[in-house]
């Protein structure tokens, strides 16, 4: 069967599109038409871009409540959503902290101090130590649009990847019941240590397993320690995306309430002691 | 043409490779022609001047002996443990002065090779020019204006060559920095700086019991002698500039002091310029003796790039796009299972394996690659050897030096009046 790959870099990884069976030049204009999208949402939400939206509010929101489209403000609402079903894991507040700017009291970050007005669509931040960083967020967006915007234009099968830590996939493989994802041992890249199978469904990993990895535990603003990488298998790559971070901070309570909160999940965690994995898994209903 | 590497032997070969280098760089052109030269007749060279400069560029001459057939016949200088040091380095095989028209006077003598101390340079430059010798001459010039447009008579008058020590000019960073610029890849230049910062007293020990040594030896800080900072160090950067901006200033403003080494010393320890062009850009220029964590930089800003010589580094304004990544190794493995009709492997989850060009251009991209070995003060002299061979001087090669003593010196003059000084009519070039 004929199958079409193609590559790109954006929002500071590599996007990657593979659609089975569909003739190039189709596919050419649907990666375009990805590509577009994936832009506009990077010059909307990247904090790395001076002129975007979010770094926009970010320069204006203290001093002023600041209008914002209709889109960006629904993506913040729902941010705060999160921030409330994850138990306060899912914080996109940290912006500061995240570029390791010194003496920023816990007490002026938090998302609830980002403030919202329904009726005039705007945006205003309680405190100056708030500075929007939506790392956490962006790729599982991303991928939640690129797979509707695939799915308005005719295609029923796709695997769809963001640095191969974020995987959206559309129907199942053309030879299998499933398209199948593994999960290796970070230490022993030979060694498999669990296969998920994905129809119409996503994945998404998080983990601070390389130097540069920080994930930043919104409770105290610390940088979280301990090894591990989580995976979390859901319908939907926004919430594979949000929670696979939210999972790397929870405590076992936490962890309890977000499995109440969220239904379809899967999720696998890799504890590493001495380079030795230790798997936990977790299901909710 | 992204990386032009360059070891000695080659430079020719890659010169020649880059039609726009050969255009660029007249004096090149004369080492291309220097592959196809007769070598079967020695030059002879003389040596006036073997403090530390000229003796590296006496054990440049020696390396250089065989390869294009030269010989180093006589060294000269007055100062006796220079002089005795001169005739060891050469086994006694050159004939060595203590007077330079000594030298001058021999006969078999094609070229001499100047490293006095500056205040010397003038004279020196003119007999031998007018005895007919080619002259390679260190920067800067001279001492005053007078003395530098004398010399670049005598060099017209005579036919002679005349080349100034700015091996910068021969450095594979700064020739890709000129292309770069002749290209229009930094766009338009609006605003140059540059400069050298030491830190400590420039100061060379005197023999023990000869204090009436201290001027000899330390010409450089009297101002009879030399003009400091501006002489010594910032004739090299204010040659990269006049260079790259393909003109002259058309004034200069400055000021100087001595604010840290108050130990009998003349000439300032620290200054700052800032020349003009006649369009508009400035080159801003500062030296220092009492701090040297900036060290040296020629900073050469256009409005669509900047280029740092000094450590080999280019940015753009603008950047073009990364190129667009591989694929991923398991995207590959899938896309061939469903091409054969396979469903096996699983795609590896994995943290990103790759990572986006973009911090490559943060950190700017290399101008030139330099090879281990280069030496652009050895190229100098293999080019200066070549003019001679050839008889006459190569175009644009001697001008590079006379701009660049000239605006020193008013510099120097400016700082010294405290006033704007615009160039003289009598330094002018017909």
């Amino acid at each position: 069967m004929q199958v079409y790959q193609n590559t790109a870099s954006s929002m500071g990884t590599r996007f990657n599109l593979l659609l089975p069976g569909i003739d190039k030049f189709e596919c050419d204009q649907r990666f375009s038409s990805c590509l577009q999208e994936l832009n506009r949402l990077e010059n909307m939400l990247s904090c790395f871009i001076p002129t975007s939206e979010i770094s926009f509010l970010n320069d204006q929101a203290f001093n002023a409540p600041i209008k914002v489209s209709d889109e960006l403000f629904t993506i913040l609402n729902s941010c705060l959503t999160y921030y409330e079903l994850t138990e306060k894991t899912f914080d996109i507040s940290l912006g500061k902290i995240i570029d390791n700017q010194e003496r920023i009291l816990i007490e002026e970050i938090g998302a609830d101090k980002v403030l919202f007005n329904d009726k005039d669509k705007t945006v205003q931040f309680a405190s100056a130590q708030i500075k929007l960083n939506l790392g956490g967020f962006g790729k599982g967006y991303a991928l939640l649009k690129i797979r509707d915007l695939l799915i308005k234009l005719g295609v029923s099968s796709a695997f769809i990847s963001f640095g191969e830590s974020s995987i959206c996939c559309i129907g199942k493989h053309p030879y299998g019941d499933y398209w199948l994802v593994g999960i290796q041992d970070f230490y022993h890249k030979d060694k498999s240590i669990d296969t998920l199978k994905l129809v119409d469904q996503s994945v998404s990993t998080s983990g601070n397993m390389k130097v540069n990895d920080h994930i930043i535990n919104p409770a105290n603003g610390k940088v979280v320690t301990a090894k591990k990488l989580i995976t979390v298998k859901c319908n939907s790559p926004l919430d594979a995306e949000v929670l696979s971070t939210a999972f790397m901070i929870a405590d076992n309570l936490q962890k309890v309430k977000i499995l109440e909160a969220f239904s379809g999940l899967e999720i696998l965690e890799v504890t590493y002691n001495n380079q030795i994995a230790e798997i936990s898994k977790y299901k909710s209903q | 043409m992204n990386n032009i590497k360059i070891t000695r032997r080659d430079f020719v070969g890659k010169a020649i490779a880059s039609g726009a280098l050969i255009m660029a760089y007249p004096w090149l052109k004369v080492m291309a022609e220097d592959q196809a030269m007769d070598y079967s007749r020695k030059v002879k060279v003389g040596i006036i001047g073997v403090g530390s400069r000229g003796l590296l560029l006496l054990h440049y001459l020696t390396e250089l002996s065989e390869s294009i057939n030269i010989e180093v016949v006589a060294v000269c200088d007055n100062y006796e443990p220079h002089y005795q040091r001169a005739i060891e380095r050469t086994s006694g095989k050159a004939k060595a002065f203590y007077d330079y028209q000594k030298v001058i006077e021999m006969d078999e003598i094609d070229a001499i090779v100047i490293a006095t101390p500056l205040f010397q340079h003038a004279h020196i430059t003119v007999d031998a020019l007018k005895a007919g010798k080619h002259v390679f001459c260190e920067k800067a010039m001279a001492r005053n204006l007078e003395d530098v447009k004398r010399m670049a008579d005598t060099h017209y008058s005579t036919g002679k060559v005349l080349q100034i020590g700015h091996q910068r000019m021969f450095d594979p960073r700064y020739l890709k920095a000129l292309e770069l610029v002749n290209a229009g890849e930094i766009g338009r230049i609006t605003q140059m700086r540059a400069y050298w910062h030491r830190n400590n007293d420039w100061r060379r020990p005197l023999p023990e019991g000869k204090p009436e040594l201290e001027r000899k030896i330390n010409w450089r800080l009297y101002k009879e002698y030399s003009c400091g900072l501006m002489t010594e160090l910032a004739s090299h950067q204010i040659q990269v500039a006049n260079w790259l901006k393909n003109t002259q200033p058309i004034s200069v403003m400055g000021t100087g002091s001595i604010n840290y080494w108050n130990d009998g010393r003349e000439v300032y320890d620290n200054v700052a310029l800032i020349y003009s062009y006649e369009d508009g850009t400035k080159f801003i220029y500062d030296s220092m003796t009492s701090n040297r964590h900036y060290g040296l930089e020629e900073q050469i800003m256009g409005d669509k790039g900047t280029l740092e010589m000094e450590v080999n580094k280019k940015y753009l304004e603008n950047p073009p796009p990364p190129p667009d990544p591989p694929p991923p190794a398991g995207i590959v493995q899938l896309m061939n299972d469903i091409q054969s009709g396979l469903f096996n492997d699983a795609i590896p989850l994995t943290n990103s394996s790759w990572i986006p060009e973009l911090k490559v251009e943060g950190n700017g991209l290399s101008i030139a690659e330099r090879e281990d070995g280069f030496d652009e003060s050895k190229v100098q002299l293999e080019a200066f050897i070549a003019s001679v061979r050839k008889g006459v001087p190569t175009t644009g090669v001697f001008e590079q030096g006379y701009w660049a003593s000239v605006w020193t010196l008013l510099g120097q003059q400016a700082m010294d009046e405290d006033r704007i000084i615009i160039l003289p009519n009598e330094m002018k070039l017909s």
